[in-house]
């Protein structure tokens, strides 16, 4: 049971660092300024003085949400390793009485965090755009975006932290960028895709349409913009269950890499 | 070199400035106030956007057909297939009052697996909304706006954007002048169009008095003479335009006391369409009438 309390401590202790990090950077401010340039603009319009118009400023203001929690998340998640190898901080980590895998939880966990409470920030920042323009949503649906967001996000560092074991930093932003863009835009569209398309073309569309990370799973801009109802609860549970899944395959993928690294 | 916290607050400072001055800017020009062009507007969107902005425009037109379709993209192309009169997709037949609009949801996938097995499309079936829905009450049909006009401000040679948003604001939204102010941009924008001085002439007929009003009958005068057949993409569409100007006119005319007109016009209209019922009776009231 001690054993346990301290490895948790150990791992909280490496994911304060993380979190601690991203607001040290600034990346957050960055993110929230280049939104308010975006969008204090959009603001100012009235049209033809019909008043509650607010839609197009929540589709606008969710679709930077979404590109801002992809860099972040990106950002931090794929530079928690090759920081410590570059500057070789890794191995005095390693020489105290931590376990290689709480380091990769720590790391993971600490990206995960430190994305989390950037979105957290952003979607206090959407609600209150929502309230100056008097957008009627309904709070069910933000709360379930919220979490799914949430959800997409942990798969997203889980992603990011496995492939920066395995490739260079600049290739394993391009590929989680182009996985994580790729899959929300058509993602939905891939099945209807390798329905039409013959046999021997058709299988490895198919086989990504198994394998892939589904991350349209986790947008629900859609129902909270055009005030759909939430999602059922089975389907949130299954989306919930898809999430965890895949990022535990992830992190025991991860896991294993990193033992076998030779540092 | 890295900014200090000091150039780093004075770019932050900066730029939210520069936004807040291109805010004031923007609601200062007509877009704030219903008239979305003016000369140093069409300056600016035609440098950004250049040849594109055409490109830009559609596209921000059917941003408008998605957001009445509750976004549902397979609704909007369905309805769009479906649609009447074919141009201007659904949003086009729905503001002119047509009932052509399908129920399917557009989504029947089926490939190496099976529906069945196909766990992963089930699931977006479960998450991602794919009935088709129309909006209703005003709340929703409002959301439509601010595409229509950034349809039109992107090219002021969208037709389509200006007679369909200025029904839009008349027929559903009860702004009526804010829709003539609209029309009459796409006008000024536009003066060869037959379609929105035709648009100018219904939305001024359906105006209480617009009947009586000279202005109505001038906009389908002025429709009927910039009338030509290149305008339309089908020739049924452009000899459906025309009959509809004439018997307007027949009407106006008719009301005015003119009836010499009034029945050059119903002539007219019965070349066209020798059996056009309105017309016939409105040719033989006019003659039994003595005029």
């Amino acid at each position: 049971m001690n054993g346990m309390r301290g490895s948790l401590q150990r791992i909280m202790a490496l994911a304060r660092l993380a979190v601690v990090d991203l607001f040290r950077r600034r990346d957050v401010s960055v993110a929230l300024l280049l939104a308010a340039v975006a969008l204090l603009p959009l603001l100012a319009f009235n049209f033809f003085g019909v008043s509650g118009v607010w839609r197009y400023v929540g589709e606008v203001t969710l679709l930077l949400v979404w590109i801002f929690s992809i860099a972040i998340g990106l950002g931090v998640a794929a530079r928690q390793f090759p920081a410590e190898f570059d500057s070789r901080t890794i191995y005095p980590l390693l020489s105290k009485p931590v376990r290689r895998t709480e380091i990769l939880l720590g790391k993971f966990l600490g990206a995960f965090l430190a994305t989390a409470s950037a979105l957290c920030l952003f979607y206090v920042c959407f609600l209150l755009l929502l309230l100056l323009k008097g957008g009627g949503v309904d709070p069910v649906v933000v709360a379930q975006a919220f979490l799914f967001h949430l959800l997409f996000v942990m798969l997203l560092t889980a992603m990011a932290v496995t492939g920066s074991l395995i490739l260079t930093p600049s290739a394993n932003l391009t590929v989680c960028a182009l996985a994580a863009a790729g899959m929300l835009l058509f993602g939905e569209r891939l099945a209807g895709l390798a329905a039409g398309l013959p046999l021997a073309s058709a299988i490895p569309a198919w086989a990504v349409h198994a394998l892939a990370p589904h991350m349209e799973f986790f947008d629900l801009r859609l129902r909270v913009v055009h005030g759909w109802p939430p999602v059922e609860w089975p389907a949130s549970l299954a989306v919930a269950a898809y999430a965890l899944c895949y990022t535990a395959a992830l992190l025991l993928l991860a896991d294993r890499l990193f033992k076998r690294k030779k540092l | 070199m890295r900014p200090n916290g000091t150039n780093g607050t004075l770019l932050c400072v900066a730029l939210l400035a520069a936004s807040a001055v291109l805010a004031s800017w923007l609601g200062r020009q007509g877009g704030v106030r219903g008239n979305p062009r003016d000369g140093r507007q069409a300056d600016v969107m035609a440098l950004v956007f250049g040849e594109a902005r055409k490109v830009v425009s559609g596209g921000l037109y059917d941003r408008a057909d998605l957001y009445f379709h509750g976004g549902i993209q397979a609704a909007a192309d369905n309805c769009a297939e479906q649609a009447a009169e074919g141009r201007g997709g659904a949003l086009a037949a729905a503001a002119a009052g047509s009932a052509a609009h399908a129920d399917e949801d557009g989504h029947a996938e089926t490939g190496l697996v099976g529906e069945r097995w196909d766990l992963w499309s089930r699931l977006n079936r479960r998450i991602h909304p794919t009935e088709d829905r129309h909006a209703s009450g005003v709340r929703e049909l409002k959301e439509v706006v601010p595409w229509l006009w950034a349809a039109a401000a992107a090219d002021p040679h969208n037709t389509l954007a200006y007679g369909v948003g200025a029904y839009w604001l008349a027929r559903e939204l009860g702004r009526v002048d804010e829709a003539l102010r609209f029309i009459g941009e796409g006008i000024r924008n536009n003066p060869d169009s037959c379609e929105l001085e035709f648009c100018r002439g219904e939305l001024l007929y359906l105006r209480p008095r617009g009947k009586r009003d000279p202005a109505t009958m001038k906009a389908f005068s002025a429709a009927l003479r910039k009338w030509t057949p290149e305008q339309f993409d089908r020739q049924e569409e452009a000899r459906m335009c025309r009959r509809n100007i004439l018997m307007y006119l027949a009407t106006l005319h008719e009301q005015a006391g003119g009836h010499e007109a009034a029945k050059k016009c119903l002539r007219e209209l019965l070349r066209m369409v020798p059996d056009h019922s309105p017309a016939i009776r409105m040719l033989g009231e006019i003659e039994a009438a003595g005029h």
